[in-house]
């Protein structure tokens, strides 16, 4: 069983380059490409004052760091919101008549309008403006000889130099072998139902437990094969420290796999067109297993019927498991019940298999 | 005439076949409900604890001034053990440790240190988190000093609050399309590929191309009806989100969308031979479109030819077009740049599709 299904994947050239690119393209993409810093923002300025002052802060906030450029200056109110409008500028500073002159009597306010389209963004903007007044106002008191006695020190605990891309990266692999095993396995008992050939399966001495295990371990040797090249690349491009011990991260990456392949083949063989297969895999393990397995959000911040939810998801405990080995190298005591968890997982999702596909048209 | 009935005759299939329905259902109602609700970027109710060794009246009020919207406090700790157990169970996203004689210290101008610890394992809390927990310290002890003499007043437009459900909701929308623009019609292709029936078809009177420009405008009037209903039945009503510009608007950009993602799926259907090609070409060509769309990374934090790349992306225009009738209100004919690149890559990727399918037959 097994050798067949890989010969007719090894023979069909283009399924075996897709199969193996598509984990690989998602990893790549995604955990090269999901950067949730915000770089470069175009502004706008709008300056009623034209002092001293307010061209010394534009130039403060655009020319020390890399996270503003001034992209153009207004003359209206008008043309600020139309640029803003138009996705020409994200922020635009806008400096009110006597500026200066209020700011020499002590309250020098002006405004920053923000594009609200994209809320992540809008709150980081906010903060970088925010933190930039924080600190002017400190250098101003210090010009007046004023030293702040306190201090505020920020540590990144698991991973201090708050590498994101680290965390990214392995929430990644997460995802992809959520998707990738389940996508590729969907198929494998449904395709056998449109063109047919199911029948020679249900006349056939093959028993039941056979087939469909001969199915798992095609789908599963497979998904083996993309897990190394994944790993591969987490440690050697993404260059992300491992703490805790390799073989337990393998061991749980294993068991992972074998219950997304199992959770694709339920799907295969719940469902009579591929099609809907596929749709129906994509539909449903790509959102939960972004959403509630503190991917991107964390999963403290979750209320009680999202957590609820969250524990019903497997990926949810292999995230968990990943972040656990790598960032933290959590003790062996506690990646047992998360690892026990998964095998529960995957008991319940092959017994229905086997409960779910009978040997004869419904 | 003919094509009319080749039309129905898809559509029919369509319905028929319960299992794609039911999904095309879920994904365009409870999908998008759970995205919009479900998943919130910015800092929300995040919960942190102290470890206050000072436990003095400054402490408390420090405590106090950590607003309701972003953070949640959730308790005293007393020992680093304690500290560690938060934050490897995941139940903080951060930990305030304020010093010994943190009250004296302040009064007498000495100096001292508040710690903010974060949960690094975090992804875009763990930012947030220390930004705005540097602020409301910084703000505390300034206020008991002086007054600062800048001020800036941040104005959040189109979305006051920041709310990340308008977005989201979207969002999701728009990557569903997507994704069953891209699948949808080249599934319906390869299925007659894989029976045979294409065989049939060649030696039938019909001519290929009505048969190839049926299937692909069959499956984008479907997918444009699930749009309709999305948009006014989850989006607006379930998920509560406002809607700024006008729904035709939002419509007919969608159908120029339609032309071009469905040109793309008759590329893919004329690589596959069978359904395990085209979903993993699906996925494929899917995944460079969602990113370059610059929906999740800014397009202008990208490296440079990134940047470039993007303009290839369809989404890209059928974002900032969609994003623009419907969170900011603006009307279809201001957005003429976005409307010229979609009808350009459509026309394009339409034509060069269906020619592409026509000679593989």
């Amino acid at each position: 069983m097994v050798r067949k299904e890989l010969r007719e994947l090894l023979r069909d050239k283009i399924s075996l380059i897709t199969v193996l690119l598509v984990p690989l393209s998602m990893m790549l993409v995604f955990g090269y490409g999901l950067k949730l810093e915000i770089k470069h923002v175009p502004v706008g300025v709008l300056d009623f004052d034209k002092s001293y002052l307010s061209r010394e802060i534009v130039s403060k906030l655009t020319s020390n760091s890399e996270y503003f450029l001034v992209r153009s200056y207004f003359s209206s109110i008008e043309e600020a919101d139309r640029a803003i409008s138009s996705g020409k500028v994200r922020g635009v500073l806008v400096f009110p008549f006597n500026f200066e002159g209020d700011f020499k009597e002590g309250n020098g306010k002006f405004q920053f309008l923000i594009d609200g389209t994209f809320p992540y963004r809008a709150e980081v903007i906010k903060s970088y403006v925010n933190g930039f007044i924080s600190r002017e106002n400190l250098l101003l008191a210090e010009e007046r000889g004023f030293a702040l006695p306190v201090k505020v020190k920020t540590r990144y605990w698991f991973n201090e130099s708050l590498n994101q891309d680290y965390v990214v990266a392995v929430g990644t692999l997460a995802v992809v072998l959520a998707i990738a095993p389940a996508v590729f396995s969907a198929l494998l008992i449904v395709k056998e139902k449109e063109s047919g050939s199911i029948y020679n399966v249900y006349v056939s001495s093959i028993g039941k437990s056979e087939y469909l295990l001969g199915k798992l371990l095609s789908g599963f040797t497979v998904s083996l094969f993309n897990l190394f090249i994944l790993l591969g690349i987490l440690v050697f491009l993404f260059k992300v420290p491992v703490k805790g011990s390799f073989i337990i991260l393998i061991f749980v990456s294993v068991l992972f796999i074998l219950v997304s392949t199992s959770f694709g083949l339920l799907i295969s063989a719940f469902f009579s067109s591929q099609a809907a297969a596929f749709i129906g895999t994509v539909v449903l393990t790509v959102v939960p297993s972004i959403l509630y397995t503190g991917y991107i959000t964390p999963v403290s911040s979750m209320d009680k019927g999202a957590l609820l939810t969250a524990h019903l998801i497997p990926t949810f405990y292999y995230m968990r498991l990943l972040k656990s080995i790598v960032f933290k190298a959590a003790p062996l005591s506690l990646l047992i019940s998360d690892t026990l968890t998964l095998i529960v997982f995957f008991l319940l999702l092959f017994s229905l298999n086997h409960m779910l596909f009978k040997k004869r048209e419904k | 005439m003919t094509f009319f009935v080749l039309l129905y005759k898809e559509v029919v299939q369509f319905l028929r076949n319960r299992g794609l329905l039911l999904f095309a259902v879920y994904a365009f109602t409870l999908d998008i409900y759970l995205a919009a609700t479900g998943i919130d970027l910015t800092l929300k109710n995040a919960p942190f604890y102290a470890q206050d060794y000072d436990f003095s009246f400054s402490s408390r009020e420090l405590l106090s001034k950590f607003p309701h919207s972003y953070f949640r406090f959730s308790g005293y700790l007393l020992s680093d053990r304690d500290v560690e157990k938060v934050l490897f169970s995941d139940r903080a996203v951060g930990v305030l440790r304020i010093p010994f004689n943190f009250e004296k210290d302040l009064k007498k101008g000495v100096k001292t240190e508040v710690e903010i610890i974060v949960n690094g394992a975090e992804v875009s809390s763990s930012y947030l988190f220390s930004a705005y927990a540097t602020q409301v310290i910084y703000n505390f002890i300034t206020g008991n000093f002086f007054n600062p003499t800048l001020k800036v007043i941040p104005r959040v437009y189109f979305n006051q609050n920041c709310s990340s459900k308008i977005f989201m909701a979207y969002s999701e929308l728009l990557t569903v399309i997507t994704l069953f623009l891209l699948l949808l019609p080249a599934s319906a292709v390869v299925l007659e590929k894989e029976r045979g029936n294409v065989e049939i078809l060649i030696v039938s009177p019909l001519p290929n191309a009505v048969f190839m420009v049926a299937k692909s405008i069959s499956m984008g009037l479907i997918v444009l009806f699930f749009t309709a209903l999305s948009l006014f039945f989850t989006v607006e009503q379930i998920v509560e989100v406002p809607f700024k510009g006008r729904e035709t608007d939002f419509l007919l950009l969608t159908l120029l969308y339609v032309f071009t993602a469905s040109g793309l799926s008759m590329f893919i259907a004329s690589l596959s031979e069978n359904m395990l090609q085209v979903s993993q070409l699906t996925i494929l060509i899917l995944i460079p479109i969602l990113y370059l769309s610059g929906n999740w990374t800014p397009i202008e934090a990208m490296p440079k030819l990134l940047q470039w790349l993007s303009a290839l992306s369809p989404l890209k225009y059928y974002i900032d077009g969609a994003l623009a009738i419907a969170i900011k209100g603006m009307p279809l004919k201001e957005l003429t740049s976005d409307v010229i690149a979609l009808f350009i890559q459509g026309g394009t990727l339409f034509a060069l599709g269906n020619y592409f399918m026509i000679r593989k037959i």
